[in-house]
C-alpha cells in the first residue's frame, strides 16, 4: 500500500455544500449579509483501513472576506460508513465524537491559497467503523465558531468562479505511516580484542628508538597489523558533468581514492569533494566539485570541470 | 598473481590467503611523509587557511582531520550541517608541488570563524600523473626499499616505491575493520510547518584509548562510497545529478578516544511557496505526492576501518 495518498473533493458539485451558496462550494464564517456560513466537504474513494499515522484536510480557498479577521470554526467527520454525495442538507448528519478547533488568521486573497489542518483523530474514527471499506467515502462538517470574527468568512468549491487557478484542489491526505523527525535508535559496537604481543614477525621502530621497547606510537612498521595494499595507481582525464567508468577487473567494490586536478588552480583536491550548498569560492577560485565511487565493475569518476585525476585501487574489499 | 620478492604471513606463508599476508611485495603501501598539527583562526566571514610547505616538488596525497567542538576529530572533504552546525560552511584540504592547503569556507551562520585545530598526514604518494624527480634526497638511506616493477630500486623516486623502511606506514589491525548495517526509515517532510530531519548513528568502541586515524566508507545499493559525504549541493556520481535543496542526505564520521561514530542525516524540505501557493503561486497538479522530497528506506552497510595513529599523538616533520 503506498504510504501516502491523497484523495481529491475535485470539481463534482455534490461533494460541497454550503449553507447560503449554490451547490459546488463549501462556505465557513460570518458573512455579513448571510451571517453564519457553515458547509461541508466530502472525498470519495478514499482507501485504506484502521489507523492511519496522519491525515490532513487541505481547503482550497478562491473566495474570501479578506484581511478582516479570523475564521473560526469546529470541525467534525460524518459519522457514516460511507458519506453519499451533497445531494441535499448534510448539515444536520451524524458527527463524529472526534472534532478538531480551527482558527484561522486573516490572510489575503491573492489568487486563491490553501489552508491546512490535521485531523488524523477524525479520520481513525471513521475508518474503524464496523462497515468501514476501503474506497468509501469520508465527509467533513464545518461550523462557525462563536469566535468568529464578524463578517471574515472564506469560500471554495469547484471551479467555476473564475480566478484562474485550475482544478479546485481540495483533498484530504493520507499518510499510513508518519515517519518525520523519526530517528532510529543508535546502534553500539563494542571493541574488538586485539592481538596481544607477539614475539615473532617485524618491526621497525623510529630512527633512535630501541625497536624491543618501543611503542606503538614510536613504529613505523610492525608485521602484527596490517597495511593496506595498493593494486594500482592511474591517471585519467574527465569531462565536466560526464561519469567516467574505469573497469577494474575485481569481482567486488574496492576501496578507491582518488585526487583530481583543477583546471583551475592547479590544485589537487580530494574527491569527494561537496561544496556548500550555496557554493563558495574555493582556494584560488575554485568550484570543482568531484564524486568518485566503486560498484563491482567500475570506479565512477564525475567532476564538474575537466579534470586531471589521479586514482588509486586498494586490494582490500571493504563491503562484500 | 606471484610473490615476486618476500611476503609475511601469519601462519604459513604457502597457505594464507592474501588477505592475511602482512607484506606482500606485489602491492604497493602508503608511506608517509611527515605528520603534524595546524590551525587556522578564520577572518569575520569563516574564511581562511593555513599552508604546509613540504619539498616533494609534486602534490602529495594526504589525510586531514579537523577537531570539531565537542572533542570529536572528522576527516574533511565535504560541506557538513553535522560536522560544522553550518550546511553552508566547509573545510577542505588542497595540495600542490609545494605545499598542503587547509581552507575554511564561513558559511551563512560564520560557524567557520572559531578557530579549527587539524592534524594533517602528507604521504610519499602522489595526488598526480607526475612522473619527474622530486626533491627527496636518494643517498645516503639505509634500511630496505621495493621498488615497482620494471624501476632501479637505486635510481628509483621514493613514490615509485612499494614500500620503503625510511617511511612510516599506515597500520591496523584487521580486528578493527568493522561493518554494521543501518536501516534508515522512510521519511518525508511535514505538510504546515518545518522540514524534517532525522538521523541514524552507530558507535563503534575502538578500545585504543586515543582518538585514531580512520576511514569510512558505506555501501548503498551497488555503490561503494567514502565518508564525509554530502548531497546539499553535490553531484553524485550514481545518477549525476547535481542534487538540489530538496534532496539533503550527507553523512559524517568522527572519532575521540573512546570510539567513532558514523552519522546519516536525511532532510526533507517542505516547501511553503511551491505548495501552497501563496501570492498567485502554482499549485502542484492533483495526483502528485506533497513532499519536496521523499526519502526511501534504505539498507546501508556502513564500513569503518580504524589505523593505529594517533591524531593527537607525537608529529614529524613540523
Amino acid at each position: 500500500m503506498a504510504n501516502e495518498k491523497m484523495f481529491l473533493a475535485g470539481d463534482d458539485a455534490q461533494n460541497y455544500w454550503s449553507l447560503d451558496y449554490a451547490d459546488g462550494y463549501y462556505t465557513i464564517g460570518n458573512h455579513p449579509s448571510n451571517g453564519d456560513m457553515d458547509g461541508a466537504i466530502r472525498f470519495p474513494g478514499v482507501t485504506g483501513s484502521g489507523n492511519c499515522q496522519e491525515a490532513r484536510i487541505f481547503l482550497f480557498v478562491n473566495d474570501s472576506s479578506g484581511l478582516s479577521g479570523k475564521v473560526v470554526l469546529d470541525m467534525w467527520g460524518i459519522d457514516e460508513d460511507n458519506t453519499s454525495p451533497f445531494g441535499s442538507d448534510p448539515l444536520g448528519r451524524a458527527k463524529t465524537s472526534e472534532s478538531t478547533f480551527w482558527e484561522i488568521d486573516p490572510m489575503p486573497l491573492v489568487g486563491g491559497f490553501v489552508l491546512s489542518k490535521n485531523v488524523t483523530n477524525i479520520v481513525n474514527e471513521i475508518r474503524n467503523r464496523m462497515g468501514w471499506s476501503s474506497g468509501n467515502a469520508i465527509g467533513f462538517l464545518l461550523e462557525t465558531h462563536p469566535s468568529n470574527t464578524p463578517h471574515s468568512w472564506f469560500s471554495g468549491g469547484i471551479d467555476d468562479l473564475g480566478v484562474g487557478m485550475g482544478s479546485s484542489i481540495s483533498y484530504l491526505l493520507i499518510r499510513e505511516q508518519a515517519a518525520g523527525n523519526f530517528s532510529p535508535a543508535p546502534k553500539l559496537i563494542s571493541p574488538p580484542v586485539l592481538p596481544g604481543p607477539k614475539n615473532w614477525g617485524q618491526a621497525q621502530s623510529y630512527p633512535g628508538v630501541n625497536v624491543f621497547e618501543a611503542t606503538d606510537d614510536q613504529m613505523y612498521y610492525t608485521s602484527k597489523k596490517r597495511v593496506e595494499r595498493i593494486i594500482e595507481e592511474i591517471d585519467v582525464n574527465t569531462t565536466a558533468n560526464v561519469i567516467l567508468q574505469i573497469p577494474h577487473g575485481l569481482s567486488y567494490r574496492p576501496r578507491v581514492t582518488a585526487f583530481a586536478k583543477s583546471s583551475v588552480s592547479g590544485q589537487r583536491f580530494d574527491l569527494p569533494r561537496h561544496m556548500p550548498s550555496s557554493i563558495q569560492t574555493g582556494p584560488e577560485g575554485d568550484t570543482l566539485e568531484g564524486d568518485i565511487e566503486s560498484n563491482e565493475t567500475y570506479i565512477r569518476i564525475l567532476t564538474t570541470q575537466n579534470a586531471q585525476v589521479h586514482c588509486r585501487i586498494f586490494l582490500d574489499e571493504i563491503v562484500p | 598473481m606471484s610473490q615476486s620478492v618476500f611476503a609475511i604471513a601469519d601462519q604459513d606463508l604457502r597457505t594464507d590467503p592474501i588477505i592475511n599476508l602482512k607484506r606482500l611485495s606485489d602491492f604497493g603501501e602508503l608511506k608517509i611523509y611527515r605528520w603534524g598539527n595546524a590551525s587556522i583562526t578564520p577572518d569575520g566571514d569563516g574564511n581562511g587557511f593555513a599552508d604546509i610547505p613540504h619539498d616533494l616538488n609534486y602534490a602529495p596525497s594526504y589525510d586531514l582531520f579537523v577537531k570539531l567542538p565537542d572533542g570529536y576529530w572528522s576527516p574533511v572533504g565535504a560541506a557538513s550541517s553535522l560536522a560544522f552546525g553550518d550546511a553552508t560552511a566547509t573545510i577542505f584540504g588542497v595540495s600542490d608541488e609545494e605545499k598542503l592547503r587547509i581552507q575554511t569556507i564561513g558559511g551563512y551562520s560564520k560557524l567557520a570563524s572559531l578557530q579549527r585545530d587539524f592534524r594533517y598526514y602528507i604521504l610519499v604518494d602522489k595526488a598526480e600523473g607526475f612522473n619527474g624527480s622530486s626533491n627527496i634526497a636518494l643517498t645516503g638511506d639505509r634500511g630496505m626499499k621495493l621498488s615497482e616493477d620494471d624501476v632501479n630500486v637505486f635510481e628509483g623516486q621514493e613514490y615509485q616505491m612499494r614500500m620503503s623502511t625510511k617511511y612510516r606506514s599506515l597500520q591496523y589491525f584487521k580486528e578493527h575493520v568493522v561493518q554494521e548495517t543501518l536501516s534508515l526509515p522512510l521519511m518525508f517532510s511535514s505538510h504546515d510547518s518545518q522540514d524534517n530531519i532525522e538521523s541514524q548513528y552507530v558507535d563503534f568502541d575502538h578500545g585504543l584509548g586515543y582518538p585514531p586515524l580512520f576511514k569510512a566508507f558505506y555501501g548503498s545499493g551497488s555503490t561503494l562510497r567514502k565518508i564525509p559525504d554530502n548531497a546539499y549541493a553535490a553531484v553524485q556520481a550514481s545518477d549525476i545529478v547535481t542534487q538540489a535543496y530538496y534532496t539533503s542526505f550527507e553523512v559524517v564520521a568522527k572519532c575521540n578516544s573512546d570510539r567513532v561514530r558514523l552519522q546519516f542525516r536525511r532532510r526533507s524540505v517542505f516547501d511553503k511557496e511551491l505548495f501552497l501557493g501563496e501570492n498567485g503561486g502554482s499549485h502542484f497538479p492533483p495526483g502528485q505526492l506533497i513532499s519536496a522530497v521523499q526519502h526511501q528506506p534504505k539498507t546501508i552497510t556502513v564500513t569503518i576501518q580504524v589505523y593505529t595513529e594517533n591524531l593527537e599523538g607525537s608529529v614529524y616533520g613540523e
